[in-house]
């Protein structure tokens, strides 16, 4: 039986590019006027918000933070179901959306992620020179920026050890990892809201230099300002709007351990985080004609992959390099090009691109017949995913 | 005012309350963790209940510094300009022998890189950074 207690019914993005110099009010402005306009609403067709802005950093030494995951963590309250508002990225404010709207506080709300560049750790060497002193790192990351993790934020926790890790044990090649980028970018080039639209070949792939080995800079998602906008509305006023609904058949969360460095790499949040997903649908995951994966690295779309049943632990690899997840293949994945190519907006997009392929506006890229897809978002001690279904 | 120059140390520990027993220890070359008096459970990063029993009867406990290699990047990028002339240097996590599940970040030394593998025996060994900086990394044993 198909859920219809909350649908997708507007989406957009604002100007999305390098340095744009654009305020991040501005960003979501522009966001949330495009989606009005896509759904066909105005303001007062909205009662809620829920938003995510801003890059989250190290606390300051001495500052006694309690935050729900690091607390539920420290308690031995793990696997969680739910956390609040901490939810990473995009996810934690489409997951409140959704929970508001089923739980009748609001009717329609407006979703957003803001990304501002200048926020972006990236910004941090500019700022060493004329220190009185080496920098110091308090809590967690004292234990291990001293040695050199701190590369681009947190890459070698985040992707580059899960990626080694996934390859020792499972014979996993860089050419796998690849074949992914070369397929997403492929979908790019299809894409006209893509911001890298060339054609790579595994070639190109495999020359790119290495950021953290085996991440290549073409495994990295790509850093820009950006902000985008959905609109949920509840069931009973899912018709009213310009456009068909996309119906919300299914949402989780899930937090395991708080820290990327000491969990285990190659199955956390997403695998749990999957299990419950699957639990509150009659569907599964033979259902699913395409598959937009959080791609801030690549290994992580292989990590979804396995947690969300297309494949098992182990053998994302293989079922990539054999055009599975290829337009056109047995599970399109990342048909807009992924935040490798469209610009990061930290899992907002994958949820857009489902909404936009269940509608049927995806023209060239398009999966033939597409009823149900799922989107996924993060990864490591805290993730979640989304099942949509097209209106019938 | 004197400018430091960055290149001279890599980011450096601030201690507190819940984590100066580490960095004291391994000033003297020995590796302490906290263990809960109740349940036997090493707990890290340093954290005020055992996450097993919720213990607060946490104490530092020296470590035999073994363990094996869980896993492990190359690093290519210069991310700060003390490691400028130092890439590529290698990361890892190690599992600890006293509990495996229970991990170390580290830096991995005296290792090729052909060598490297998950599960590869590990040991501690202490490296003074800078004059004011000891910190512990791990070798093959």
């Amino acid at each position: 039986m198909q859920h219809q207690e909350v649908a997708a019914v507007g989406v957009g993005y604002s100007t999305t590019g390098r340095r744009t110099g654009l305020t991040s009010f501005e960003l979501a402005r522009q966001a949330t006027e495009a989606a009005l306009a896509d759904a066909g609403m105005t303001t007062a067709d909205l009662d809620g918000i829920t938003l995510l802005w801003g890059v989250a950093g190290p606390a300051p030494a001495g500052l006694d933070v309690v935050e729900p995951l690091g607390f539920a963590q420290a308690m031995g309250i793990e696997p969680l179901d739910w956390y609040g508002t901490a939810g990473p990225a995009y996810i934690g404010p489409a997951l409140e959306a959704i929970s508001a709207i089923r739980a009748g506080f609001a009717h329609t709300v407006l979703t957003l992620r803001i990304i501002n560049q200048r926020l972006s750790s990236t910004a941090e060497m500019a700022e060493l020179r004329g220190r009185e002193g080496p920098v110091t790192v308090p809590g967690d990351m004292g234990f291990t920026a001293p040695y050199g993790f701190g590369v681009a934020g947190m890459i070698p926790s985040i992707a580059a050890m899960p990626a080694q890790r996934h390859m020792d044990l499972f014979g996993t090649t860089e050419e796998q990892f690849g074949a992914h980028v070369v397929a997403q970018r492929w979908h790019a080039s299809m894409n006209e809201d893509a911001l890298l639209r060339e054609p790579l070949t595994i070639e190109d792939y495999l020359a790119s230099r290495y950021i953290a080995k085996p991440v290549h800079l073409l495994d990295c998602d790509y850093p820009v300002d950006s902000a985008s906008a959905v609109i949920y509305t509840a069931g009973d006023r899912a018709h009213d709007w310009s456009k068909k609904p996309v119906w919300v058949e299914a949402a989780s969360c899930s937090a395991v351990g708080s820290s990327f460095d000491l969990i285990d790499m190659n199955q956390n949040s997403p695998f749990h985080a999957a299990s419950e997903l699957w639990k509150r649908t009659d569907l599964g995951p033979a259902d699913v004609d395409c598959a937009q994966l959080y791609d801030g690295f690549t290994i992580i779309v292989f990590q979804w992959l396995e947690a969300l049943g297309f494949c098992k632990l182990g053998e994302a690899g293989p079922f990539v390099e054999a055009g599975n997840t290829r337009l056109g293949g047995s599970l399109p994945v990342n048909t807009d090009g992924g935040a490798c190519n469209v610009g990061r907006r930290h899992g907002a997009n994958f949820c857009i691109e489902s909404v936009r392929q269940l509608r049927g506006e995806c023209g060239e890229r398009q999966v033939a017949d597409a009823e149900v897809a799922v989107w996924a978002n993060a990864v490591g001690p805290y993730s979640g995913a989304v099942l949509m279904t097209k209106d019938r | 005012m004197t400018t430091f120059d960055a290149a001279q140390s890599p980011p450096v520990p601030e201690p507190d309350d819940l984590t100066r027993f580490y960095w004291d220890a391994v000033r003297e070359h020995r590796l302490d963790l906290l263990r809960c008096g109740d349940c036997g459970h090493f707990v890290h990063y340093p954290r005020r209940l055992c996450d097993r029993c919720r213990s607060t009867n946490l104490a530092p406990e020296q470590v035999s510094g073994r363990g094996t290699l869980y896993s492990y990047s190359v690093i290519m990028h210069v991310s700060h300009p003390y490691f400028a002339d130092k890439i590529p240097y290698v990361i890892g996590v190690i599992d600890l022998e006293e509990e495996p599940g229970v991990r170390l970040p580290t830096g991995i030394v005296d290792c090729p890189e052909e060598r490297l593998r998950c599960g590869l025996p590990m040991e501690v060994v202490f490296r003074e950074v800078t004059p004011t900086l000891t910190l512990p990394f791990f070798r093959p044993a």
